[in-house]
């Protein structure tokens, strides 16, 4: 089994230059690529910092983020990846199935490029003051931890997610890759400026006792001649090691013992598109049914393009008007969620008639209320968690990301939520399904101004509270009131936002025919 | 095929109608079994126009066709008796004698049901609705009983009150005073309970046609609380049987007029209620699909189901229903069995009789043939 499987390996490594001259050279050029970063990442302790000390710290903080993103990369891209169960239907053991595909990850391209690493880091570092056989253990170590770490989360995560559900997991995990792209760099921008800070040292020391920086901790304390210490670090990740193998040799049997939980019975899988993500249930159909809309009724497009229009105007003005730009790079996020959120407020005019289906199928008011917020929070949450990020970044002090983060989060729910109960309680003409998005409604009805104002109105004083508790961390930033921000944040806006649904699907239910009645007389 | 039983392909061929094989699926094959066999000569099969057949022999049409099928009492509670299946086999051997086998038309059917049916228990009651909009009434007093298994055609002219009669019956009008219970369950005070066991086809309102035919059904499935699997199977049959089974990727918007009603009325039927509100289902769809709609309906209707339909057209509701309400100005001013409505004339004439032209003939003068201007 072993062999065979080294051979698969071996034909998947090299498929990848198979295909016209186009497809080798940008094969060739993305292998020249990695080679070139993974030579570039072991030369950035050395560039960062001259003393071994403070090398050896910035050393074992990069060893362990690569560690992490090798166990967590796979977690969410992991299709291509050999799954035990492929190999299901051949007369193999699951001890035999789990040693050959454990052993056989080393001959895959990251491993490949982990190897381009180590041999890198060694030969930009003739002065390493340690033993041969030091480089050997940390080097066996790392291997042994980095494709177990491999095997075991993505054999996890292909025994416990069914596979339709793995597409998804996909956009989750690009989102929080996208969301901490620019917390990373930030971080790293501070290590470089304080490569001798006391935080790069001690964060190292706490990773040096964890399976991802243990290797290189070894290392480094063997460097310093401290040669228990380095046992002791060595001992750690080789016990990380055996707990590894053994949890896949678990996965492997357990993977090849059972079969996957079968689709739903008869689910017509055909032109569903949304509505197969989501669970047949009247609040998920609505909230796949907004998605939809969403995405194919230019409506709603056109007054999404109109919402960053605002903040820019804004911050602008106020830049002319000598603001500090610190400050100001906190604003735009807060007006767009405001915004996004807001623009909920006449959704049932948007449906127009249609929204007798809802009605005749005696739909719970909550469940229409709740559903329909699914586009602005599909669209919101990511822009708060990215949004935050980016806003610290610009601001210049990450320590303020708890309290954004909150202060965004509740500024969202809250609007959306206030936008919710004024969509039932004062709807009013809106352009129709069908129409082009700048014609104007074909009645003009009075209360338009009206319910747009108290609809903001309304959302901006439900915010106030949140902003008040997230002003203070934010001027003066400390982890605790940070924290508090956020605990704040994230509960009022949850809190503000079911009540809201619960009094919107109230209003939506007693006033039900009136809401068909008023959508007639807008048609 | 040599093998096969050949009165059966006969029969097939020579049938005039051809049930739609896709609406057979919904349903057993409830027109085959209920062929009756007549003479290729003689007299013109009775009731194939049903304005003849009201102008002549209306009184003596419904006690008739109850002789011939001795077994139609059993039709509207049991559709798939194994009774009536010993009746179709006597009525199956037809080619052997030499006759031809003629369909019997919906307004035969028609009659039938209408005795059974008025033995049938209440399922729809309507109690004095009024809907009054400021100083105009568009209901008054509206009263009337609908009962199982019963194909209840309401008729009346335009603007009588049709549409908002039945929007309140199916929940989506709200009464000034009056009461609706279906099977018992009052639409105005439980409405969640009540339309459950309601489907509704209202006229002139949207849907939500940026969705495809498949999703539509789906999610008018789900919200009314069917199950994926259920909805699934539902959806696929409902398509066949409406024949949009190959418009079901298409968005609903891009349909036409007469398909946008048909995935309507599917949206309607797909959990099974055992009342259907239709308001004017037959307009603007093509006469094929009208028979096949009309198939549709008496299959539900003689598996015990209701239906209440509003039409502008006196011939269509003649022809398929048993029972008719006819609304004038919003009040009810006929009501029963279609027999019993019409009384030996035409549901059109004793309609112009009811509406009482009072200046019948009268004005118009100016409009003629020939020009005013020479």
């Amino acid at each position: 089994m072993v062999a065979r499987l080294f051979r698969l390996r071996i034909a998947l490594l090299g498929s990848v230059f198979r295909g016209g001259f186009r497809a080798i050279f940008r094969t060739v050029l993305t292998a020249i690529l990695a080679i070139a970063l993974a030579v570039g990442y072991a030369w950035l302790p050395g560039w960062l910092s001259n003393d071994a000390a403070g090398r050896a710290s910035i050393g074992v903080f990069l060893a362990s983020a690569l560690m992490a993103a090798i166990a967590l990369v796979p977690l969410f891209a992991n299709v291509r990846n050999l799954e035990p169960r492929q190999f299901a239907a051949f007369p193999a053991r699951p001890g035999s199935v789990a040693t050959a595909l454990l052993l056989s990850t080393v001959l895959s391209w990251p491993m490949i490029w982990l190897l381009v690493w180590m041999a890198a880091l060694v030969v930009l570092q003739p002065d390493w003051a340690v033993p041969p056989w030091a480089l050997l253990v940390s080097a066996l170590l790392t291997i042994g931890l980095s494709i177990s770490l491999v095997r075991v989360s993505s054999g996890a995560v292909h025994l416990l997610v069914p596979r339709r559900a793995i597409g998804g997991l996909r956009w989750i995990g690009l989102l929080i890759a996208l969301a901490a792209l620019p917390l990373i760099v930030f971080l790293l921008t501070d290590a470089v400026r304080s490569a001798h800070s006391s935080a790069v040292h001690d964060t190292a020391e706490v990773l040096g006792w964890t399976p991802l920086g243990a290797p290189a901790a070894g290392l480094a304390y063997l460097e310093q001649g401290d040669v228990s210490a380095a046992v002791m670090r060595f001992a750690a990740a080789g016990a990380a090691l055996l707990v590894l193998v053994a949890l896949w040799y678990l996965i492997v049997a357990r993977s090849l013992s059972t079969v996957e939980r079968p689709d739903p019975d008869g689910v017509n899988s055909d032109g569903l598109e949304l509505f197969e993500r989501f669970p047949a249930h009247p609040r998920e159909v609505i909230a796949a049914r907004s998605l939809t809309y969403w995405r194919r009724d230019p409506r709603y497009r056109v007054a999404l393009f109109a919402i960053p229009i605002a903040p820019i105007v804004m911050v602008a003005a106020l830049w002319i008007a000598g603001v500090d730009p610190a400050m100001l790079s906190l604003l735009p996020l807060p007006v767009i969620l405001l915004l996004l959120g807001w623009s909920l407020h006449n959704d049932v005019a948007y449906d127009s008639t249609a929204i007798w289906m809802h009605v005749a199928s005696g739909t719970k008011g909550v469940h229409d209320r709740a559903g329909r917020l699914a586009p602005v929070l599909v669209i919101g949450l990511p822009l708060v968690i990215l949004g935050s990020s980016l806003t610290v970044t610009v601001a210049g002090d990450w320590r303020t990301l708890p309290a954004v983060i909150g202060l965004n989060f509740a500024v969202l729910l809250v609007s959306a939520g206030a936008a919710s109960v004024f969509s039932v309680l004062m709807p009013y003409p809106a352009t129709r399904p069908g129409d082009s998005p700048f014609a104007q409604p074909a009645v003009q009805g009075s209360g338009a101004g009206l319910a747009q104002t108290l609809s903001m109105l309304v959302a901006l004083i439900l915010a106030v509270p949140p902003v008040l508790f997230a002003a203070r961390p934010i001027l003066e930033p400390e982890l605790v009131t940070n924290l508090i921000a956020l605990g704040f944040g994230v509960g009022w806006g949850l809190l503000v936002l079911w009540l809201c649904t619960l009094i919107g699907g109230r209003v939506f239910e007693r006033g039900a025919p009136e809401l068909v009645a008023l959508t007639q007389t807008f048609d | 095929m040599p093998a096969n039983p050949p009165s059966e392909e006969f029969s097939a061929d020579a049938q005039p109608v051809e049930p739609s094989p896709a609406a057979e699926t919904l349903a057993p094959p409830r027109t085959v079994r209920r062929r009756v066999t007549r003479p290729v000569t003689g007299s013109p099969a009775r009731g194939t126009d049903p304005a003849e057949s009201a102008a002549t022999a209306a009184p003596s049409a419904p006690t008739e066709t109850a002789q011939q099928t001795e077994t139609g009492q059993t039709e509207t509670a049991a559709p798939a008796e194994p009774a009536e299946r010993n009746s179709t086999e006597q009525a199956g051997p037809s080619p052997r004698t030499g006759r031809i086998e003629v369909p019997v038309p919906s307004v035969v059917r028609a009659r039938e049901r209408a005795e059974v049916a008025s033995q049938n228990p209440v399922v729809l009651h309507a109690d004095s609705l009024t809907k009054s909009y400021g100083q105009v009434l568009a209901a008054a007093d509206v009263s009337f009983e609908v009962r199982a298994g019963s194909l209840t055609g309401v008729v009346g002219p335009n603007g009588a009150g049709k549409t908002t009669v039945l929007s309140m019956i199916s929940g989506l009008n709200r009464p000034s005073s009056g009461r609706i219970s279906v099977r018992g369950i009052d639409v105005w005070a439980d409405g969640p309970a009540a339309k459950r066991v309601i489907g509704s086809l209202p006229d002139r309102l949207r849907l939500f046609d940026r969705l495809s035919g498949g999703q539509l059904l789906y999610y008018a499935g789900v919200l009314q609380g069917l199950d994926q699997t259920t909805v699934a199977e539902r959806s696929a049959e409902l398509a066949v049987a409406f024949g949009l089974e190959s418009a079901l990727e298409r968005p609903v918007s891009d349909y036409s007029a007469g398909m946008q009603k048909k995935i309507g009325l599917a949206c309607s039927m797909i959990h099974a209620p055992e009342v259907l509100v239709l308001d004017e289902p037959y307009e603007t769809i093509d006469p094929v699909s009208a028979s096949n709609v009309t198939e549709i309906l008496e299959k539900y209707v003689a598996g015990g189901g209701s239906v209440i339909m509003s039409s502008h057209s006196l011939d269509l509701i003649q022809r398929i229903c048993d029972h008719v309400v006819v609304i004038i100005d919003g009040s009810v001013v006929a009501k029963g069995t279609v027999d019993a409505v019409r009384a030996g004339v035409s549901l059109e004439e004793r309609f112009k009789h009811l509406t009482k032209p009072s200046e019948e003939g009268k004005g118009l003068e100016w409009l003629r043939g020939s020009s005013d201007s020479e």
